[in-house]
Formats: structure tokens, sequence, C-alpha cells
């Protein structure tokens, strides 16, 4: 079995590395801060990925548990998160799967829709269009804008824009080639602020 | 540098990975074109209130994650 070292490998957080070493000698508290750090964005990746809140609940009770159960397995190598990522991801596209009766879920095709990448909507937006919102309304457009994308789309916007992975992490994590991930990015990108323009964009003034 | 090169390069603009060259190109262009200013923004704007919004978790998510776990630890004659 490989030996976890005393001392953190330089990429992750310190304070991540002592609470994973706890957590690994059963001390539950530790793993309990864990999951209060990152239970939200897993659940926000879930969701994201899956567009459904309860199968979104189940990923997050799956990914915590399978990572209490092999935290043996995380040696340091990548942020914790993103070895928590790893595992929501999976625990998505399985659900995806099962949801679709088995049917390949596309995440892997190379070959583009060939969608425009080209601009549509050329409006500017209102000054922290965010705060036009509630809270509830805008995190319901917001849900609603990533679950149209193709999953191919939201999948990478999700990791590299949303989580901050890196284009070799996303790449690597969803089995496709960094290429891939730069194209599907811009495409996501395009697509995703065409879809809040409808609602944060300065409406015309109509004249009389 | 013209709009469709500017497309080209979008996602190393708007990630800062692009040559300072280039970089010094986009940005003029950028600055120059009302519609690529505008696609520029709204681009960072989009990844910006996305990685600032959380969606509200479940009540009693916390508590289930932690039950699930509590029931891993205790040992089989205890379950």
């Amino acid at each position: 079995m490989l030996q976890m070292s005393a001392t953190p490998p330089l990429i992750i957080a310190d304070q991540d590395w002592e609470l994973v070493q706890a957590a690994r000698r059963h001390d539950l508290g530790a793993f309990e801060r864990l999951v209060r750090r990152y239970e939200a964005r897993v659940y926000r990746l879930a969701i994201h990925i899956t567009g459904n809140g309860p199968d979104a609940e189940d990923i997050v009770q799956e990914t915590f548990l399978k990572a209490y159960t092999r935290l043996e397995q995380f040696q340091g190598q990548s942020q914790f998160y993103t070895w928590l990522a790893r595992i929501a991801v999976n625990e998505a596209l399985m659900r995806l799967r099962k949801r679709r009766g088995h049917k390949e879920v596309p995440l892997d095709e190379e070959v583009d829709s060939g969608e425009a990448v080209a601009p549509r909507s050329i409006k500017d937006w209102r000054p922290n269009p965010e705060q036009q919102y509630a809270e509830s309304e805008l995190n319901a457009i917001l849900r609603r804008s990533i679950a149209s994308l193709s999953l191919k789309y939201r999948a990478v916007f999700q990791l590299r824009d949303i989580d901050e992975l890196s284009t070799e992490e996303t790449a690597e994590l969803l089995g496709i080639s960094t290429p891939a991930v730069k194209s599907r990015l811009l495409r996501a990108r395009l697509q995703l602020r065409e879809k809040l323009s409808r609602y944060f964009a300065i409406r015309r003034q109509r004249h009389p | 540098m013209n709009c469709n090169e500017l497309m080209r390069h979008l996602n190393a603009y708007l990630d800062g990975e692009l040559p300072a060259l280039v970089r010094a190109e986009a940005k003029m262009h950028v600055a120059a074109c009302r519609s690529c200013g505008i696609v520029v923004e709204t681009c960072r704007s989009t990844i910006q209130v996305y990685r600032q919004q959380h969606p509200p978790l479940p009540d009693l998510l916390h508590r289930k994650v932690m039950d699930n776990v509590g029931r891993r630890l205790r040992p089989p004659a205890a379950q």
C-alpha cells in the first residue's frame, strides 16, 4: 500500500492535506470539514451536468461516500476538489447513461455539431446584470441556460470555467484531447453568452 | 487583427494566454471594434456570473452525506 508522507505534495492546499490525513485515521469531524468545504461545489457541478436536482443530490452523496472509502487512493497529485470532481463527473455520466436507457452519452465524440461559432447577439449587457434578478430567479436562469447546452459543451464549461480546472486536467478527466477541450470551451462560452443575453442585454427603448 | 482573427484567439485572449504581441493586437482591435468589445465583455460576464453563483444546497443533503459516511464507519456487527 502506498504510504502518505506527512508533508503535503506541493500541489495540494495544506489545510486539505491535513484534513485528508485525519479523515484517513477515521476522524469523522475532519472529513465533515472537507464535506462542508466542497459540498456546494460538487452539488453545482452535478446539477449543471445532469440538469436534475434529485440526481444531483444522489451524486453528492455517492461522491463523498466513494471519496471516504477511497481516501487511501488520494495521493495529493491534484487538488482535493479535482479528485472529488473526477468521482462526481463519473457518477453524473453514469446516471445520464441510465436515464438514456444505456445509450452512449456522446461526450467523446470529436466531430463538432457544426453550430456556428460566430456570435449573433451583439447587445451590451446592463451593468451588474445579476443584480437585476432575485437570487432564486438568477439561479433558475443560469441552470436553465447551461442545461440547454449539449453535454459535451456544458461538461467542459463546468470544469474549465466554473471549477477553474486546467485544460489538461479537464481533458484528462473527460477522456478527450486538449484541442477538443479548447474548441468546445469556445463554443460553450459563445452559446452561453447568447442564451444569457436574452436576460441580461439592455433592451432597446421603444420610440412612439 | 480583424474580427475573424479575434474570434480565433478569443479563448486565449479571455484566459490571458496570448503571446504579448498578439495580445496587444487583439487589445487594439477590441478597443476599436464595438461588436468584438461587446462579445469579449459579455463572455467575461458569463464566466463570472456562473463562478459566483451556487445553487442552494438542499436542506438535508449535508446530513444525508454524513449519515452515509457514518454508517460506513460502524463495524459490521453494529450494522
